[in-house]
């Protein structure tokens, strides 16, 4: 999220350019009307007035046939006079003989200044006509010249020009404000999105982001939106597995300590138990010794299961994976651990058919993992409790339900269970350790050995991979 | 990019300000470029023909319309002078009148003229008689007196009283004096004769007039008849021919006394030679005309 992403301080503003491409096609629309319009328009007026001059020039030629045969140049006079009359865009009429001589004219001479140097050389001038010539007779009595100034034709075609021109003055006001409205309609939204990606952050609340329309800009708002939101989640993950991974490391720094504890305390533990043993063989009150005896040899077992186990968790045993019956398992694991549920006077459910596939597994490791679940769950029931032993099928992955009816793990030391040393047994009943290494153990498998919250009680669920095709035989279980 | 954007965005708005100002230099420059399209003019020039010594003057009657005259007599005239190596000046007048003017001030060389307008030239002795056209085969001719639909089915002339009549001029013979002279006879007075009379200024077009019903009748030179109901059938459709009078002599060609013997000996040698020479004849052939003779003087002269 780059911060730096304000609106006002982008290098090139999609709404400046869509302006300025809106305003520039209406330009260059514009331009090319006047252009072509003007062209088509001007070709179109002169080829008119061409017709007309030509018409009018031989109509002339005509009627000052007659004047012309029997000289009569008054009448030809007032022929030229009534054709101006009829039409106040023809600026000269000239008639000339099959000389070149000029016999009549519409206007004055004076006026005539600057006629085509074809209607007479000596009129040439900076003026500029339109003219069109009919012979009278065939051209055997003479011409008959007719002309319009140029100015007649561009005062016309001026005033088109203007009329195109000041439409598409208009058509570009319309125009740069349309292209206002619709470069800000489609930048708008866009704003928003810089302004929302702008202020996104990892943490803390989201920024709102409000767009009315519903076209793909809402679209991409949305993604945009749910894309933050899942960065935001995914931080959170990250963060929660940083702490996890701390724990971790500080446990296996426990772990590591512990291991080096046990093997220190191993060794001399052997040299005591001989020496206990020996002291005991030769005490003199034998039933003194016995008691004490008792005593110590009960300490000095509690140490040694307690540096086993540590060193169980700390350093990874050697594993056997291979198809193992489930059904086998559960039962070597319920045959040990049969004493203390009937101590506990615990009823048993036991749900494991034959049916079930083998799963992937140490089979020794496994019967460890379950027998440590089940006194587990002794120790958390009360008398006259319900153990429940459940196997099923999640797709490729064998699921062995352990559940119990005690009062159940509560839910803010859930995630601490399987810590080591983490344990909610009376001081001297547990080491904390047996769900630690149960788990490591599982895995080991490739399995997974998981805490599901339950009504009942505390249920735990071991899930292992089925074995794909036959099984090698029943392990031994052990 | 966008500074050179704006600067075309800004050129463009300026030169469209410009243009939709009335009169704005940038409106007229451009009105300018549009108005410099190459079209050409649909004009064509007529080569004129380049003078050269002092043209034959020759002044023809109206015994026509001014343009059919020129049409049928300018080549003529032309192979006249031609032979004479001048160039030709044809000269025409709306009147009969006008043109005995012409000749009685010696503005002309030579004239054709309606048998009606000698006897003013030969009584003022302005004029001398140079040959005379020979048509079918006579030098003489007649008064065709027409009627066309405006006349109903009148079958004389006597029938065509209380109608528009159509004279050709003052002083034709056949368009004028001689039904005149007819009406006269028949007790009457041209004037109250026919309901309305007028001057058409040439026989083909009182023969117009009578097609188209402007007039129901008028007077016409056969001469003239006969050429238009050979050569354009169309003209005289639905005109009847009620009347033809006796003969008179064929309008001559005349001399005004202002031209030298020698011009008019030479003009009637080559009229006379005319209609033997190959072009002379293609022309007169044209005009239905057998070619030129000397004038009868004597019938001429019983005229006045």
């Amino acid at each position: 999220m780059n911060a730096s992403g304000d609106v006002a301080s982008v290098e090139r503003p999609l709404r400046a350019r869509l302006q300025l491409a809106i305003t520039s096609a209406v330009l260059l629309f514009g331009l090319l009307n006047v252009v072509l319009v003007g062209r088509i328009a001007y070709g179109a007026l002169r080829a008119e007035q061409d017709r007309r001059l030509e018409f009018v020039a031989r109509l002339l030629a005509q009627r000052a046939a007659r004047p012309l045969l029997v000289d009569d140049l008054l009448d030809l006079q007032k022929l030229l006079d009534e054709s101006r009359g009829l039409d106040p865009d023809l600026a000269f009429v000239v008639v000339f003989d099959r000389h070149g001589k000029r016999l009549a004219q519409s206007a004055a001479p004076e006026t005539l200044t600057g006629l085509p140097e074809s209607a007479h050389p000596a009129w040439a001038g900076p003026a500029r006509y339109r003219e069109a010539i009919a012979p009278v007779l065939e051209g055997k009595l003479g011409q008959v010249h007719v002309g319009v100034a140029e100015e007649t034709l561009r005062g016309t075609l001026a005033r088109i020009v203007g009329v195109i021109a000041t439409m598409v003055l208009a058509f570009l006001a319309v125009g740069v404000l349309a292209a206002a409205a619709v470069a800000r309609s489609v930048t708008r939204p866009l704003e928003r999105l810089v302004a929302f990606t702008s202020s996104v952050r990892l943490e803390g609340p989201l920024p709102s982001l409000e767009l009315e329309s519903r076209d793909e800009i809402a679209e991409v708002g949305k993604h945009l939106v749910s894309s933050a939101s899942e960065l935001q989640r995914l931080h959170e993950e990250a963060r929660r597995r940083e702490r996890q991974l701390a724990r971790v490391e500080h446990l296996a720094t426990v772990g590591t300590l512990a291991a080096g504890a046990a093997h220190e305390i191993n060794n001399p533990l052997a040299g005591l138990r001989t020496a206990l043993e020996r002291i005991l063989r030769q005490a003199r009150d034998p039933a003194e010794a016995e008691r004490y005896g008792a005593v110590l040899r009960d300490a000095v077992a509690r140490i040694e299961g307690a540096v086993r186990g540590l060193l169980t968790f700390a350093r990874a045993t050697d594993v056997h994976i291979e198809p193992v019956q489930l059904a086998g398992v559960v039962n070597r694991a319920l045959e040990l651990a049969a004493p203390r549920l009937e101590e506990a006077r615990a009823g048993l459910v036991r749900d494991v058919g034959p049916e079930l596939r083998p799963v992937l597994a140490d089979g020794g490791k496994l019967v460890q993992v379950l027998l440590n679940l089940v006194l587990n769950a002794c120790d958390a029931m009360p008398p006259g409790g319900e153990l429940s032993i459940r196997a099923g099928v999640d797709g490729e992955v064998a699921l062995i339900d352990v559940e119990d009816t005690g009062p159940g793990i509560a839910p803010e030391i859930a995630g601490r269970v399987f810590d080591p040393f983490f344990t909610t047994k009376a001081q001297g009943k547990g080491t904390g350790l047996g769900l630690a290494v149960s788990r490591t153990g599982v895995r080991e498998m490739g399995g997974e050995l998981e805490l599901v919250p339950s009504a009942r009680g505390a249920l735990f669920r071991i899930r292992l991979r089925i074995a794909k095709g036959e099984v090698h035989g029943e392990h031994p279980a052990g | 990019m966008r500074r050179a954007a704006a600067l075309a965005v800004l050129i463009v708005t300026v030169l469209f300000a410009a243009l939709a100002v009335p009169l704005s230099p940038v409106r007229t420059w451009l009105t300018g470029i549009l108005g410099d399209l190459p079209i050409p003019s649909a004009a064509e020039r007529i080569p004129s023909e380049p003078v050269t010594g002092a043209p034959l003057r020759v002044a023809v009657g109206a015994m026509i319309s001014p343009e059919r005259t020129y049409e049928f007599y300018a080549d003529l005239f032309h192979l006249l002078a031609g032979r004479l190596h001048r160039p030709l000046e044809l000269k025409q007048r709306r009147t009969y009148q006008e043109v005995n003017t012409l000749i009685l001030r010696g503005e002309v060389d030579v004239a054709w003229i309606c048998t009606g307008a000698w006897p003013e030239l030969s009584e003022a002795a302005g004029a001398r008689l140079l040959a005379v056209p020979m048509v079918g085969g006579k030098t003489t001719y007649n008064a065709l007196v027409l009627a066309g639909p405006a006349a109903g089915t009148a079958r004389s002339l006597g029938e065509l009283a209380g109608t528009r009549f159509a004279f050709t001029d003052p002083i034709s013979l056949t368009g004028c004096l001689y039904p005149k002279r007819r009406i006269a006879s028949l007790g009457g007075d041209a004037a109250r004769f026919f309901s309305d009379t007028t001057f058409t200024g040439g026989h083909d077009r009182s023969i117009e007039a009578v097609r188209r019903g402007i007039v129901g009748g008028a007077s016409v030179d056969s001469l003239v008849y006969d050429y238009l109901a050979r050569r354009f059938p169309e003209e005289v459709e639905g005109v009847r021919v009620l009347e033809t009078s006796p003969p008179f002599p064929i309008p001559p060609l005349v001399v005004p006394s202002s031209t030298p013997e020698g011009l008019s000996t030479v003009l009637r040698r080559e009229l006379l030679a005319l209609g033997r020479d190959p072009g002379g004849r293609k022309l007169l052939d044209a005009l239905l005309v057998d070619g030129f003779s000397p004038p009868d003087l004597a019938a001429y002269e019983r005229l006045r």
